[in-house]
């Protein structure tokens, strides 16, 4: 082929492509599916871990998530005994601490495992994995992630993260009164993120972490736990006052199919963490900050918080509206109707709701509900739109 | 999601919606299915933002997601659409249905297989290399020559591109 030809080829190509005009960017179904793929991979993850701990005990399937049981109105405990330690001379390869709980005695080692996963495996821990890409070495970001909890039937929760590569030591502070001090292991050679990890009756007994480097100290998080994970959402300097006081607060609940829900909003020195709780699980994200605020004008804005209740095909949704609204109508696919009812947090409104979840639909991909309708106390109509 | 990686993600998002969707609209010359599937490369994006977030090039990235999409998950997906009896948004029109020149190349490239078709967009409107064709593609660098080879032979006889590659 001549160079005239390509030449011609590419012009051809780059005007057909530059000069289509794309409609306008759907920003709120993106993030509405991407989070909805977050739950699918949780929900997956916690799935794979129930399934491999159960074959691996040979009793039945207990339905339970990954993340435990939801543990937000019940008090820590404070009279129990845990002890960590660094691997010794001698230990298997890629152990990352061994450790007890009020005698329980864990272990956690780091191995590879199938497609491109790092397993996280020993005594009281199984089916743990995570990308290898997700736990590669990093230079920035938050000094200290936790992302995963091993807990039931363990009469202790065991609690794997990674460090940043500056940090090596951390401080755990726990409700007993007493401190941990973990040392960062390279279990995995040096793309790996240094590795460590804790035992703790339940992830509630973790109260603060303090991150070291070399130089001092790095910084602190009050973790949020109210999900049954240790959630490390904000970072404070050293010194810095922990504020706001924690508050939580019900934005919705209700029951479908026998199954009771609730939506809550936790607000803290963490941030504020929204939070679907069912019997026995919960799930929910957090964010930094403060409370997401509207664009001017806008009625209704998606908050993220979302849990599938029934596998695979009902969800619990929240979302946030403005001060004014007092409830909203919402339409599904099939032109029924239901209305919800807005409730206050922190000087913001929201509802929840119950949906159907398949995914797959094309304008809101895995939604029965496609169209809001706002309404004041009065019952003036503020304003609809599409979900 | 924290809000400052929302933040973070929306930027993003704005930033390179036209560039996806014309990636998008180049693979598989419908304005509907190419809008879709740039939206479903951002959400799966978002579901991967840690590793989208510390690649050293976003750009690839995202254009790695969307070719992964264009071929797995979104073709399967495409099944199981919903049917409803409203309109929850409106159609848009074939951009170049008044254009009959540019609608040819976009027919032309429609013709080729997947892979042909993804090479050449690749090479001729993103400039890659082949060596980062290579590398978007999961391919060896000869496969991408051959890809493009077989895909200009193709384009050179296309009746759509009557007027092409005879010079």
């Amino acid at each position: 082929m001549s160079a005239d030809a390509e030449r011609q080829l590419r012009d051809q190509i780059g005007t057909a492509l530059d000069q289509y005009t794309p409609g306008p960017v759907p920003f709120d179904t993106i993030v509405r599916r991407g989070r909805a793929a977050v739950v699918r991979k949780r929900i997956a993850n916690a799935v794979g871990a129930i399934v491999i701990v159960a074959l691996a005990a040979g009793t039945p399937l207990i339905l339970r998530s990954f993340t435990g049981p939801a543990p937000a109105t019940r008090p820590p405990a404070t009279h129990y005994r845990v002890s960590v330690s660094p691997p010794a001379p001698g230990a298997p390869q890629g152990e990352i601490a061994t450790g007890t709980v009020n005698g329980w005695r864990w272990q956690v080692r780091a191995s590879n495992g199938p497609s491109g996963q790092i397993c996280f495996i020993g005594r009281g821990i199984s089916g743990l994995c995570d990308d290898s890409q997700d736990l590669a070495q990093e230079h920035s970001g938050p000094p200290v992630s936790f992302f995963g909890v091993n807990g039931s039937p363990n009469p202790g929760s065991i609690v794997v993260g990674t460090v940043r590569a500056d940090v090596n030591l951390v401080r755990v502070s726990l409700t007993n009164g007493s401190t941990l001090s973990l040392h960062p292991v390279q279990a995995l050679g040096r793309r790996t993120a240094p590795l460590l990890a804790l035992g703790v009756p339940d992830p509630q007994a973790v109260t603060r972490i303090t991150a070291y480097s070399s130089r001092g100290e790095i910084g602190y998080a009050i973790p949020f736990t109210g999900a049954g994970a240790v959630e490390t959402v904000r970072w404070l300097r050293p010194g810095q006052p922990a504020l706001p006081r924690p508050a939580t607060y019900t934005v919705g609940s209700g029951s479908t199919r026998g199954h009771a829900w609730t939506v809550r909003l936790a607000i803290g020195p963490w941030g504020t963490c929204g939070n679907v709780y069912m019997a026995r699980t919960s799930t929910g994200e957090c964010w930094t900050g403060d409370l997401k605020a509207l664009r001017p004008g806008q009625l209704v804005s998606y908050t993220g918080v979302n849990a599938v209740l029934i596998q695979p095909s009902t969800g619990v949704f929240a979302d946030q509206v403005a001060p004014a609204v007092s409830y909203v109508i919402l339409t599904q696919r099939d032109g029924s109707i239901f209305r919800v009812s807005t409730r206050p947090a922190a000087g913001h409104r929201y509802f929840a709701y119950v949906s159907a979840y398949s995914p797959g639909g094309k304008t809101a991909p895995g939604f029965a509900v496609v169209r809001w309708t706002a309404y004041d106390a009065a019952g003036r109509k503020l304003g609809s739109g599409s979900l | 999601m924290a809000g400052d990686v929302d933040a973070e993600f929306s930027e993003l998002v704005f930033s390179r919606w036209p560039r996806l969707v014309r990636l998008a609209y180049g693979l598989t010359g419908d304005p509907g299915l190419a809008e879709d599937l740039a939206q479903t490369a951002l959400a799966n994006a978002y579901a991967s933002w840690s590793r989208v977030r510390r690649s050293n090039d976003p750009d690839r990235y995202l254009t790695k997601i969307l070719l992964n999409a264009h071929r797995g998950g979104f073709r399967k997906r495409r099944v199981h659409e919903q049917l409803t009896d409203a309109v929850p948004d409106r159609g848009r029109d074939d951009p170049f249905s008044g254009h009959p020149d540019r609608a040819a190349i976009i027919t032309a490239l429609s013709a080729l297989p997947a892979r042909q078709r993804e090479a050449v967009v690749l090479r001729y409107w993103l400039d890659y290399t082949e060596t980062q064709a290579a590398h978007a593609l999961g391919c060896s660098v000869g496969n991408v020559k051959s890809q493009v080879s077989r895909a200009l032979a193709k384009l050179r006889v296309s009746p759509d591109l009557a007027d092409w590659g005879s010079q």
